[in-house]
């Protein structure tokens, strides 16, 4: 037995530390490995506890072998593949909630804490946490580090972190925000010094291994609503969300094109096959009968307050060219539709978890989450419609959704690769090239930019002093670049 | 590249969507999130969920990994009930995969592939997985034997392995009740295993001829009503059966819970009263619910017998935990198989329980021994039992 393996097994158990390939082999790819890339690590851990973390960390940062995190896994863009080997650190055995604060209005995860587990235990005690469009089964704190999708509580701020515990190589154990000074607790993001709960946000496990966290939780009021309306343009919808947040009438609203309605009327029927409406080539335009898309917004608060707040809701809708889908005709239209939207909005449930982040029997490229000036998120939505069609073989599918007072947007594309295998390679390889293009096109034509990385190698080159100031702080952090290596910017 | 697994290009492909969110572990709705997967909850690795084995897969076929005793292990622990088909979104084909695996590990030196292989060469050979002689498949019929090729019958009874050689109680409760309501039955002394357990364990080509044989058999009985007391064969008779002989079957499959609810809506069956009344829990059969999406028709026929109380599992329907019976797994790994019944059983949250009730010759016989071995003060039983016993005191059926 080697050095490492010695070590390693004498932290943890034979049943919680592996170098047998085929254990290995289940971490060696997600859906955005290539046919014939996956990469096995030496070594997967699962850790029950930061104590655990440190050995592990120091043992790796002496053996100058790759760490690399992950919470619970639910990746469709590699973010924990060990592309260069070493270690995995599987984190799902960590997932206790250690503390429902509802006085100071969060809760203290570990990160193996799946979104539908935190938003169970809360809503026994009628609070909600933010719930990005992730699966159910995803990490709640993994999610939130890497700025959620969804706005779930966009009235009051979208990013749900406050303060972390990391385990670094460089510092051992660091608490940020205001966990930092003992007995103070977690309840704030920064006290009086810079906020480095943001330095480990976005920093996909090359900074350290985060071993807890403080989220932000929401009282529901008392009572909650989902209204729905219907929009046939995009510019209208965007129009609507911006009003609706900005006026403080909606916590939150997103804006659900056409071909994810269609999928969500599947999740309650036994039907598998994707019906050829959602998969028709111009998808640009939706098929006759169907509505361009849905807006849902979440509305909360006191009974009267609510009413109103709807009233005021359909009345802008209105004045914009939309619907209003009252419940009755949303059971009855849409009932796929009210289900899904009323259970993740309403109860914070995702109904089929996961599906619909996996449209059936398609191959879900990697998403994009940018934040966009409002005033071009339409152009936004036509450009990524262009970008599809001249790209993509039918067929395809590509959804788009804004949120956040229309200042973020979501788009996604699913593939259905056919032909044969060496086809399908050169097709994948064919896509997975364009997106380098697509965030140059986005940053120089709309000022968008990515706030969920992907990889893009020259990126950090566009942002001067920052850049510079990061691999500076990564230094520290990370002496000899364990964590996460090949990932990011480093 | 198909180095380690002999899949095709299009399985290959469909194993690289796996975007490992676990929903292939998990259960459904009220139970989201609430693991399932009796192999994921021994091994807690991702490797031993669906998704990992599918991991795995791709691993073997790219070369990268070749078979071993860990792999074995995660493998042979598949009891094939199904959780990960049902709820993956992206991959349907787990369980042909792992089949496929296990079909690899069975020539390999390892004690569960000896004994998987027992089971394999027992059906090919005896046609059924315990190596039993053809000649007493009948013999649960005891003095019932008219009834073998009965040329008068209106129902063709498909019995099953499990029902013919071992519990023998099953099929003899629904002869009572066809009996009881004067209703002529057929068996085939030459009926042969469904294929079931081949498919399960990659063996379709062979699983392919048994079907073929048992399709001639039935359709020269010129019978179009067959009924089958196991979940199992019942769901290879209707979903398995049309794909791999490439027709739609020339006879309506029924199981026996489909056949007897049609009875009551027919009129000819009126269940009675049990002699004590019996405080329920039903347990859902894997193959039968998620396999056939059969969840109320048994609990339609246990409430139609008086003196039942029926009580529910939390785990149950969509979201109901496997017994340990599926897969083999008995035959080839004892240990894990009680386990996971025990496991299901002290899921029995309601101390005033006295009877657990199946719809599965399999699930009946892996849960008896199970209370047996722990000594639980529980009767476990097949529906068709408890009408049939219904029927014995009631005055008319």
């Amino acid at each position: 037995m080697n050095e490492l393996k010695r070590a390693l097994f004498s932290v943890f158990p034979g049943d919680r530390v592996s170098d047998d390939p085929a254990i290995l082999a289940g971490y060696s790819a997600d859906s955005a490995t290539l046919p014939g890339s996956a990469t096995a690590p030496s070594y997967v851990v699962l850790p029950r506890s930061t104590d655990e973390i440190v050995h592990l960390v120091q043992i790796a940062d002496r053996a100058r072998i790759p760490l690399v995190p992950m919470s619970r896994g639910s990746n469709i863009a590699g973010m924990s593949v060990p592309v260069q080997g070493g270690i995995v650190v599987d984190c799902r055995m960590m997932d206790r909630i250690l503390d429902v604060n509802t006085e100071s209005g969060y809760a203290l995860i570990e990160p193996g804490v799946t979104l539908h587990q935190l938003s169970s235990a809360l809503l026994k005690k009628r609070f909600f946490c933010h719930l990005p469009t992730a699966t159910g089964g995803s990490s709640a704190l993994a999610n939130y580090m890497m700025r959620p999708s969804g706005n779930y509580s966009a009235r009051w701020d979208p990013d749900p972190l406050l303060s972390l515990e990391v385990v670094t190589p460089g510092q051992g154990v660091v608490r940020t925000g205001s966990a930092c000074f003992e007995n103070v607790g977690w309840r704030a993001r920064y006290q009086c010094l810079p906020d480095l709960t943001g330095l480990f946000a976005n920093s996909f496990g090359t900074l350290g291994v985060v071993t807890k966290g403080s989220v932000k939780i929401f009282d529901r009021g008392e009572t909650d609503k989902v209204l729905l309306v219907t929009f046939d343009k995009f510019s209208k919808a965007a129009e609507y969300m911006k009003l609706i947040v900005r006026r403080q009438l909606a916590e939150s609203v997103t804006f659900w094109s056409w071909g994810w309605n269609l999928f969500h009327e599947m999740t309650l029927s036994k039907e598998t096959q994707i019906p050829e409406a959602m998969l028709k080539e111009d998808q640009k335009n939706p098929p006759p009968g169907v509505p361009f898309g849905i807006a849902s917004a979440r509305l909360s608060g006191y009974k009267d307050v609510v009413k109103v707040q709807e009233e005021r809701c359909i009345k802008i809708a209105r004045e914009l060219g939309g619907e209003h889908l009252a419940e009755d005709e949303a059971r009855k239209i849409h009932p796929g539709c009210y289900n899904y939207l009323n259970s993740y909005f309403g109860k914070g449930v995702h109904i089929k978890p996961g599906e619909e982040s996996q449209i059936r029997a398609g191959l879900h490229l990697s998403g994009c989450l940018v934040t966009v000036e409002p005033a071009n998120v339409a152009k936004l939505e036509a450009y990524m419609w262009d970008l599809a069609q001249r790209e993509f073989e039918p067929p395809y599918f590509f959804r788009a959704l804004p949120y956040n007072h229309a200042r973020e947007f979501f788009f996604a594309f699913v593939v259905y690769v056919q032909g044969s295998l060496e086809e399908r390679r050169e097709y994948l390889t064919h896509i997975k090239g364009i997106y380098h293009q697509l965030y140059t096109d986005l940053r120089n034509k709309f000022g968008a930019v990515m706030f969920r990385f992907r990889k893009y190698p020259e990126f950090l080159s566009y942002t001067g002093g920052y850049g510079d100031l990061l691999k500076d702080i990564k230094k520290s952090v990370d002496p000899h670049n364990i964590m996460n290596p090949g990932m990011l910017i480093f | 590249m198909s180095k380690n697994l002999k899949i095709d290009e299009h399985e290959y492909t469909s194993l690289f969507k796996c975007t490992r969110c676990g929903q292939c572990t998990y259960g459904r709705e009220e139970a989201e999130f609430t693991s399932l997967c009796p192999v994921y909850k021994k091994g807690h690795f991702f490797s031993y969920s669906a998704g990992g084995m599918m991991q795995i897969a791709r691993n073997l076929y790219e070369g990268k990994i070749d078979y071993s005793e860990t792999l074995k292990d995660i493998v042979y622990l598949c009891t094939t009930c199904g959780v990960c088909e049902s709820n993956c979104g992206v991959i349907e084909n787990h369980l042909d995969i792992i089949g496929k695996m296990r079909r690899e590990l069975i020539s390999m030196d390892f004690p569960e592939s000896k004994a998987l292989a027992k089971v394999v060469e027992g059906i090919i050979e005896h046609k059924n997985p315990y190596g039993h002689k053809q000649e007493n498949r009948t013999d649960w019929l005891g003095d019932r034997k008219e009834s073998i090729n009965n040329k008068k019958g209106s129902v063709f009874y498909y019995t099953g392995c499990v029902s013919a050689y071992d519990q023998k109680v099953v099929p003899q409760s629904l002869a009572n009740i066809w009996e009881r309501l004067g209703i002529s039955f057929t068996v085939s002394d030459e009926e042969q295993c469904c294929g079931g357990p081949l498919f399960y364990n990659g063996y379709e080509d062979k699983a392919r001829q048994l079907a073929k044989h048992n399709v001639k058999l039935i359709e020269e009985s010129g019978i179009k009503t067959v009924v089958a007391s196991c979940p199992t064969c019942a769901m290879i008779f209707k979903e398995y059966y049309p794909k791999w002989l490439k027709r739609d079957l020339p006879f309506e499959v029924l199981h026996s819970t489909e056949y007897l609810e049609k009875l009551i809506s027919e009129g000819i069956l009126k269940p009675g009263a049990l002699k004590k009344k019996a405080n329920v829990i039903y347990h859902d059969s894997c193959h039968l619910g998620r396999g056939l999406g059969l969840f109320d028709i048994p609990r339609n026929l246990l409430t139609a017998v008086g003196g039942v109380e029926v009580q529910e599992f939390n785990l149950c329907r969509e979201n109901s935990q496997c017994c340990g019976g599926g897969g083999m797994i008995p035959m080839i790994n004892s240990t894990f198989s009680f386990d996971t019944a025990y496991e299901r059983l002290d899921q029995i949250d309601d101390e005033s329980v006295d009877t657990l009730a199946s719809a599965c010759p399999n699930c009946r016989k892996t849960l008896h021994l199970a209370v047996r071995k722990k000594r639980y003060k529980l009767r476990v039983a097949d529906v068709c039992e408890l009408i049939s016993e219904s029927l014995e005191t009631s005055g008319d059926s």
